[in-house]
């Protein structure tokens, strides 16, 4: 559906010609426009989106809309919107025009420092760049350079590992041979164990000690009460007496614990009341609406972390889940070298030719991990420095300088922080466990000011939510400040920040912008 | 196979969708379900002892005798006002006296005169109004007649059950299954028969154990609605509004208040209200029956059958509640029209309502702080949406102690109030019954100390979870609780409110967190030694009870109340608003509004109205746009929306989707006018503002089963767009002889026939009525009392004749009491012989607007008259401008522009 474009507008000169005459011109000119528009009813559906104009002589001219007008409210400094009305309305345009022009003056002085700190903010922005293009070009030849060397000691290593296969091969049947008689052993020893739980469990059930298992006597134990109705039903019961009546105590060593363990390891006796089920109560959500989890989860998945997860904690109170997903996404190569290195324990005693040989493996795998690491890292680097090259700065990489740089506000409960280009978070005030609110994602700002927001992604994902996210709007100031952080939808954030890179208009065009009218 | 069995009672365990069922009983898990339903029908063993009988000028009294048990009952049969018939049956002598829910009618209800016309050993026929009723004695039946047809009979399928109290036998070692007759001895030694005692003595629920000391205790009864294939009423379920068959084939409609998490739709479970108030009706009859019962009460709908030679239909009920009496209320009918108004006899009407509060309402579980609500605010004014009433759920409080402040988040809230109010809006702030046990809140230290608090089983004060954590529940029993409670609403006590903040009374089913199916035990005290079980369906509207005294109160009677509350009863329409709980963003959920408001409004409880948008989840645009439509033709109309849910104030969704929101609220307040005067008149005469189509079209069945559309007031068919992706809807338009017209362009169509709509997503299906005039307000004001000066817009669609059509418009303040001093205007509109003129229908000077007469429409004109003409006192005679359009017979006659409650005349000359 499309809006009206037509906007009715009163006249834009201003004319004082003493009240009275003033108030009869503008009813004269609301009935000639009404008649214009052809509508008797202004504010009624026949004129949507139909304006009103304030002249507020002394003041700012206003346009409200004309459901506004004879209201009873005072919306025009001037008065002019309560022409017909009881209300008692008081011309305060020139009061508050005095102020506002005082306020406009000393915006534009703080708008004029704001434009020559973004100037500045450019050159360091663009020498930045620079710098991280001079940065990456050293890297890509650093780069060939690992590359050879890790080839190399990968050959060395492949090498050292023959000989030492070689060596080896007459240690390992002995190797084999004695950890084929521990499985034996451990086996033997479950066994024992499970008969033992056995006869506990049938002992225990057993009431009357009569060494048979009884439906009357299973229906005592609440374990069984599958449907939790609070009384253990006869089919509940025989369901572990292999659908008979009774069992004997040598057929329940046999098989019948074999189906009753699950269920009697578990402990589900009946719990202590305590508070569940609540509709909305976050305690329920989570415990009982994992599938609206599911179903909101429109947001992209937690993405892993690579670089930085060195310097960034994962949070451990709140969202210990994500936590774990955090570390799991995340490769530790750590592992892999430990795989990769023989069995430690129990080593046997090698004579002195054979340990040389594995010294000598040894030290060419560790050569290689280095080299490999090495490798790894000018990776990284590589990555990270192209990722950040990437970035839209600005028309003047004027917001270059805020990479690498926190700012953080606190309220009552939280630690909020921003690090432009890189991450948001939030940390409780009392314990400093972070919640990653998102990292940086895009410019989301209208196209006609399309640095005016940010938006932060693919924070910690919310019990039955979004994962989080942040958007930033920022504003022009002589100082970059975070100047508030609230959380209007659960899990959306909102910041705002000023920075003197957002201060695009310079002095010259400042009074174009401004209107205010000095005249009376 | 046993490990496959295992396997899925496991996988069970952790299946949970939509409502969790295990978290409420079914029939077969409650002892006196199980007991009354598996009666069978036979010959009941009551009788009426005859010469006990006790006639005079209002009622019959008499006693009645199980003839298994040999206990005595008292039986009175009085007749009340309006040709009604009430019947109460209680113990005679009762061990412990038995709870009656009187609390909830209009006062005690006039009794008028009843002539007993014979009587013989079989029983007798008593006349009251125009109606009668045939006694039978042994076994004891009751046959009602409105006029002299046989429309309800009470006890003709032998299914009467009354449980005496008694004490508990010792459990005898030889003997221990029989559970023979109490205590009572009769002068007729009863045969010993065995009781059915199952579930009689003790009950566990999940974890929950209900002790039960007094034994069983349940009363029930059948009813048979002769005549009559359709039953209506009971809320509050979410079913469809004709009742359906549950015996064979569900559990029975439970009435029993419960906070059920995540409802479902389509079936009878329990909901946060109650009213055991059930209204039958044919194309020839309409009838009313009232069981007045606060305990938990189940109701089954056997299938409609064909009876006696003259193959009439017959739908049989089957009634009964944990404990208490029989009290049950015939309402004659004959009409659709008159049950209201003998239900509003009974349990009163809704005050007429504040009009900001019919108006619309923003809210959000939460608004987070003074700056949020500021925002909020603002940008309806920014996006130039009307809106009137900003809410602040929970987590506006210092730590859920309702009656305080967050003062971080909310430290100056008067002035915060103050601006909101500025420009004609108002706050509400949500009160609830469960009070945080925090030795340094006085609410709760008072209670505490003057023993305020519902006790457990063994006296001690009951402790229950709810949104503070471990909670006491005030006994609001105990009337000297509610004066107390009521004081708490004073300025001077509730700091940082004022006269324009109201109240949201939530949880009072109530809600227990930890309880069993998360509401008080059974087994709870109150004050005069009841148990909980005996009033449970009472509890929260003795709560809003006290609210609204409170409300009256702060203001010394002269501002109106306004108050919304979840759990309801009958009569709670007496203090306010209700609305259907926490639904959810789905489809479903919005065509369930309708049979849900509908089944509320016939009930009595006619401020009625489902969270727009579905308060769990997120509805897309779609959904959100077609929920605020119908919304705005439901009777109490806000958007509320779950703490977790995404933002969704109108300007959050794109300018098409905040655009068609807009356009919906708007008309919502341009018909402000017409909900005010429905207002007005069901608080006189209990119409309900919305209802089924078979109100003002009895005898048109097509009606008798729809769940898609119905009327507001007697002039306006709605059919709101419920389906996705709709492209047309299916309107059928009722009455012989009718015509209607689309408001939108004025189409016309014929009574009896259905039409295809076509839709678009601007569309809000709705019709107007031939021969009805609607006053409307087209001027779109920031709030609904900014209007108050605004001028009117008449609709007048003419009948099927193009002669004929009238209207009533009522106008006051909108918010004292100073219309029951006759200060109001109230007026009726004619058109006929060419001519538009008013008059006042209850007379009264003492009223005074500036609102006049901006634009009259007259639809279904058939000529374009010469002159149009207005004639007042003020200014003698004038020609009007108008035009005329034939193609839709329209005539648009422009700015009469005379005082809306001046004496005037518009007439067309041809």
């Amino acid at each position: 559906m499309s809006v009206p474009e037509n906007k009715p507008r009163w006249d834009n000169t201003s004319w004082y010609v003493g009240k009275r005459v003033y108030l009869w011109l503008i009813k004269y000119i609301i009935k000639t426009i009404n008649y214009f528009v052809g509508s008797d009813e202004p504010g009624t559906a026949a004129c949507p989106n139909a304006f009103f104009h304030c002249t507020n002589a002394g003041h700012k001219p206003k346009e409200i809309p004309t459901s506004w007008v004879n209201d009873g409210i005072c919306d025009c400094c001037d008065t002019s919107d309560e022409y017909n009305s009881s209300s008692d309305c008081v011309n305060n345009c020139i009061e508050l025009g005095r102020r506002a022009r005082e306020e406009a003056i000393r915006k534009k002085e703080l708008l004029a420092k704001g434009y020559n700190l973004r100037v500045e903010l450019g050159k360091q922005g663009k020498q930045k760049k620079e710098e991280y293009k001079a940065y990456l070009e050293k890297l890509r030849k650093e780069y060939e350079e690992t590359q050879k060397v890790k080839e190399e000691k990968e050959e060395m290593k492949k090498e050292a590992e023959e000989k030492e296969k070689v060596a080896l091969e007459k240690y390992k049947v002995e190797e084999d041979d004695k950890k084929h008689q521990q499985e034996e052993l451990d086996v033997l020893r479950h066994r024992q164990e499970e008969k033992v739980n056995a006869e506990n469990a049938f002992n225990t059930l057993d009431k009357n000690e009569d060494g048979i298992l009884t439906v009357d006597e299973l229906q005592q134990c609440l374990k069984f009460d599958q449907n939790r109705d609070g009384v253990v039903s006869k089919d509940e019961a025989m369901l572990f007496l292999q659908m008979k009546e009774e069992m004997e105590y040598e057929e329940f060593i046999s098989t019948g614990w074999m189906i009753m363990k699950p269920i009697y390891m578990m402990d589900i006796t009946s719990a202590p009341e305590t508070p569940v089920v609540h509709s909305s109560s976050e305690e329920v959500a989570r415990k009982e609406d994992h599938h609206i989890q599911e179903d909101n989860q429109h947001e992209e998945p937690v993405e892993g972390d690579s670089s930085e997860n060195e310097i960034y904690h994962p949070p451990i109170n709140e969202d210990d889940l994500d936590k774990e997903e955090f570390d799991d996404e995340n490769p530790h190569p750590q592992v892999q070298e430990d795989e990769q290195k023989p069995p430690e324990k129990q080593e046997p005693k090698y004579d002195e030719e054979t340990q040389k040989i594995i010294d000598a493996a040894n030290e060419a795998r560790e050569e290689f991990s280095k080299a490999e690491k090495e490798y790894k890292r000018i990776s990284d680097e590589i990555g990270n420095t192209e990722q950040v090259l990437e970035v839209d700065f600005g028309p003047n990489e004027e917001f270059f300088t805020l990479k690498g740089q926190c700012f953080e506000i606190t309220d009552r409960e939280y630690t909020y922080s921003l690090c432009p280009f890189d991450r948001t978070s939030q940390r409780p005030k009392d314990d400093g466990s972070e919640t990653n609110l998102g990292r940086w994602g895009r410019w989301v700002g209208p196209e006609e000011n399309k640095y005016s927001k940010m938006k932060y992604e693919g924070g910690v994902t919310c019990w039955n939510g979004p994962a989080r996210s942040v958007i930033v709007n920022l504003q022009c100031g002589v100082q970059n400040i975070l100047t508030s952080a609230s959380e209007p939808s659960r899990c959306e954030y909102l910041f705002e920040f000023t920075t003197p890179a957002m201060c695009f208009t310079p002095l010259s065009q400042m009074d174009e912008t401004e209107h205010v009218h000095t005249e009376l | 196979m046993k490990m496959l069995l295992l396997l899925s009672v496991l996988t069970t365990l952790s299946l949970v969708v939509g409502v969790d069922r295990g978290n409420f009983k079914s029939c077969d898990q409650s002892g006196f379900c199980r007991r009354n339903r598996n009666m069978q029908p036979g010959e009941s063993p009551y009788y009426l002892l005859m010469n006990n009988l006790k006639v005079s000028p209002t009622k019959i009294e008499s006693r009645l005798a199980n003839a298994k048990t040999g206990v005595l009952y008292t039986l009175e049969i009085s007749a009340l006002m309006d040709g009604m018939l009430r019947m109460k049956i209680n113990e005679a002598t009762p061990i412990r006296q038995r709870f009656e829910a009187t609390e909830a009618l209009n006062g005690e209800p006039k009794e008028t005169s009843l002539k007993l016309v014979s009587q013989n050993s079989e029983g007798m026929t008593i006349e009251f109004g125009k109606n009668k009723a045939i006694i039978h004695a042994n076994p004891f039946r009751l046959d009602v007649y409105s006029g002299d047809q046989h429309v309800i009979s009470a006890n003709t399928r032998g299914l009467m059950k009354f449980e005496h109290y008694r004490t508990k036998e010792q459990p005898k070692p030889e003997n221990q299954e029989q559970e023979g007759p109490a205590n009572q001895v009769e002068e007729e030694k009863p045969a010993a028969e065995v009781e059915d005692m199952d579930g009689a003595w003790e009950e566990h629920f999940k974890s929950h154990a209900d002790s039960k000391p007094f034994g069983p205790s349940s009363v029930g009864m059948d009813f048979s609605f002769v005549g009559f294939k359709h039953v209506y009423g009971i809320p509050e379920h979410a079913d469809a509004f004709s009742l359906k068959q549950t015996k064979g084939s569900t559990d029975p409609y439970r009435l029993y208040n419960l906070d059920v998490f995540q409802f479902e739709v389509n079936n009878p479970m329990a909901l946060y209200g109650s009213v055991p108030f059930m209204v039958a009706h044919s194309d020839i009859k309409t009838v009313g029956l009232l069981w007045l019962n606060a305990a938990e009460t189940w109701i089954d709908i056997e299938p409609a059958t064909q009876q006696g030679s003259t193959q009439l239909p017959q739908t049989d009920t089957h009634w009964f509640s944990e404990s208490g009496i029989i009290d049950v209320f015939f309402l004659p009918g004959p009409g659709p029209k008159d049950v209201m108004k003998q239900n509003a006899i009974l349990s009163g009407t809704t005050p007429l309502p504040p009009y900001f509060s019919i108006a619309y309402h923003q809210c959000r579980w939460n608004y987070n702080d003074q700056e949020d609500v500021r925002n909020v605010d603002a940008n309806f004014d920014e996006h130039d949406i009307p809106y009137d009433v900003i809410w602040l759920d929970i987590e506006h409080t210092d730590g859920k102690k309702y009656f305080t402040w967050d003062n971080h988040k909310f430290p100056n809230p008067e002035e915060m109030i103050n601006n909101v109010t500025a420009k004609g809006r108002k706050m509400v702030t949500i009160i609830d019954p469960h009070i945080k046990r925090d030795s340094g809140y006085h609410i709760h230290s008072e209670a505490t100390s003057k023993g305020y608090y519902v006790k457990n089983k063994d006296g001690h004060d009951y402790d229950g979870w709810c949104w503070p954590g471990s909670s006491g529940y005030l006994d609001f029993v105990n009337p000297e609780v509610r004066d107390w409670w009521a004081s708490k609403f004073g300025l001077d006590h509730y700091k940082g409110s004022t006269l324009q903040l109201f109240t949201w009374n939530d949880m009072n089913e109530p809600s227990v967190f930890n309880g069993p199916e998360v509401t008080m035990h059974k087994d709870a005290k109150h004050y005069g030694s009841w148990e909980h079980r005996d009033l449970h369906n009472m509890y929260g509207i003795l709560m809003t009870m006290s609210t609204y005294k409170g409300h009256l109160q702060r203001s010394n009677g002269h501002l109106r109340s306004f108050l919304l509350s979840r759990a309801f009863f009958v009569g709670s329409q007496r203090y306010g608003a209700v609305w259907t709980g926490d639904n959810t963003a789905d489809w479903d959920h919005l065509r369930i509004t309708v049979p849900m408001l509908l089944s509320m409004s016939i009930s009595g409880i006619t401020f009625c109205g489902a969270d727009v948008g579905g308060f769990f989840m997120n509805p897309d645009a779609e959904l959100l746009v077609r929920w605020y439509q119908a919304g705005a033709f439901q009777p109490f109309f806000r958007a509320h929306s779950h703490l977790e849910t995404k933002r969704r104030e109108p300007w959050l969704f794109d300018a098409e989707t905040k655009q068609l929101i807009r356009a919906a609220i708007q008309k919502r307040y341009s018909l402000l006018p017409y909900w005010y005067t429905l207002f007005m008149e069901n608080e006189q005469n209990g119409m309900p503002p919305m209802r089924p189509l078979w109100m003002e079209f009895p005898s048109d069945q097509t009606t008798f089963d729809m769940d898609d559309e119905y009327m507001i007031g007697s002039s306006l068919l709605v059919h709101p767009v419920m389906e996705s992706k709709a492209t047309n809807v299916e309107v059928y338009f009722p009455g012989e002889n009718q015509v209607w017209y689309d408001v939108d362009n004025y189409q016309k169509f014929n009574g009896l026939e259905s039409s295809t709509i076509p839709v678009t997503m601007s569309k809000i299906p709705v019709f107007q009525r031939g021969g009805t005039i609607i006053a409307k307000r087209e001027r779109m004001r920031r709030s609904s009392s900014l209007s108050h000066d605004d001028p009117y817009t008449l609709i007048v669609a003419l009948d099927k004749t193009g002669q004929f059509a009238n209207g009533n418009l009522y106008i006051d303040d909108g918010h004292t009491f100073q219309y029951k001093q006759g200060e109001y205007i109230y007026q009726g509109f004619s058109f006929k012989k060419d001519t538009l003129t008013n008059h006042a229908l209850q007379g009264s000077e003492k009223f005074e607007t500036k609102a006049w007469l901006e634009k009259v429409i007259i639809i279904g004109i058939s000529t374009e008259p010469k002159t149009v003409q207005v004639e007042s006192h003020d200014f003698g005679k004038k020609n009007l401008l108008f035009t005329y359009k034939s193609s839709t017979q329209l005539l648009i006659i422009r700015k009469p522009a005379v005082n809306i409650e001046a004496e005037w005349s518009i007439k067309l000359l041809f």
